[in-house]
């Protein structure tokens, strides 16, 4: 029970890591390259285009962002709305900490960074399985992962700006398609129907009454206190 | 104006790294409170729909419910398929695909 018996236990988890991001990758694939071909159409240069990707990674906020530039929305809501996006990622971050008890304390910062929709729902089923070294295995996966999003985005740019000069209008349907398949995995209860129903009617009504994109976070919060209220009162 | 960017892109990571990384950081110490938890479970689907609603069902600023509406045509399918799958990866290109067959009828 050396160091090096250590050290080739980390090498397994961090090769099995790596081998199980490869579908992770291909999730991002489609994502990232709308992403970077979408992104060149706002005023965000290519450097902040790829840039975002590797300070930010995060597939739904970046094209929540770029379409919120497109729409010629204000700085604020746009950082406000990324937020409320992310919140989901508290859940997640949370019930995957019940794994890494035995993980070094240091990695902790750095694997709460690479925790996304699709390293989460793969991560949670396959971490089960690795007998040791839980954190490092999603680590190494997560790594990959998010190399595999900056090159993906990377793709787009260079598709956006070098191949492709025309636009493809079904590109702009992966950020729907996007949400539907989030807002799925959301779903758990029946309460979570309601409060998504009552928040999908407010985010149409207040798009009519608020400026900007404040109808999102006002539905938003306004349908979660709803929900908590209701479940109260039954 | 780039720099205005610049600084979106740092407000964007922060609000994107501290609701990862300090549950999986903190939670052997710090508890959430539970009122917050019951809240945050229905901040998750609620803001997703909040954004899809608006995307699916508003065309160039008026409620729009018509067989003209590709992306609300689209989306039912895209739900079926999300529902059956649970794949982020086959619903996003089978969405694309939809959407298209539609485009063409």
């Amino acid at each position: 029970m050396g160091r090096e018996f250590f050290i080739l236990n980390y090498k397994k988890s961090i090769i099995s890591g790596f081998k199980k991001s490869i579908p992770v990758i291909l999730g991002y694939m489609p994502i990232g390259i709308s992403y970077g071909i979408l992104a060149l159409q706002t005023d965000l240069s290519p450097y902040l285009i790829v840039g975002m990707s590797i300070f930010v990674f995060a597939g739904s906020s970046q094209l929540i962002a770029v379409n919120m530039l497109t729409a010629q929305a204000a700085l604020i809501p746009i950082v406000m709305t990324t937020f409320l996006v992310n919140l989901r990622h508290i859940l997640m971050s949370a019930s995957l900490s019940l794994h890494f008890k035995n993980t070094p304390q240091k990695l902790l910062p750095i694997i709460g960074f690479v925790i996304t929709d699709e390293s989460y729902a793969l991560g949670n089923t396959l971490i089960k399985d690795e007998e040791e070294n839980k954190g490092i295995f999603f680590l190494a996966m997560g790594l990959s992962a998010y190399l595999g999003w900056v090159f993906s985005s990377l793709a787009g740019v260079i598709i956006g700006r070098y191949i492709l000069n025309f636009e493809i209008p079904v590109i702009g349907f992966v950020l729907p398609a996007m949400f539907i398949i989030l807002l799925i995995l959301q779903i758990n209860e029946k309460m979570d129907i309601v409060v998504s129903i009552m928040a999908a009617l407010l985010s149409i009504v207040f798009y009519f009454i608020l400026p900007g994109n404040w109808n999102i976070i006002v539905a938003t919060v306004t349908a979660a206190v709803a929900g908590v209220v209701i479940e109260n009162a039954i | 104006m780039q720099s205005k960017y610049i600084l979106m892109i740092l407000g964007m990571t922060l609000v994107t790294y501290i609701p990862r990384m300090l549950p999986v950081t903190l939670l052997s110490k710090v508890k959430i409170p539970d009122i917050l938890v019951r809240i945050l479970k229905f901040v998750g689907p609620a803001i997703l729909a909040s954004l899809l609603a608006p995307a699916l069902f508003i065309t160039e600023g008026a409620v729009d419910i018509s067989l003209s509406n590709h992306y609300l045509l689209a989306a039912i399918p895209t739900f079926i398929t999300a529902y059956f799958t649970r794949s982020i990866f086959t619903t996003v290109f089978l969405g694309m695909l939809y959407l298209y067959i539609f485009t063409l009828i």
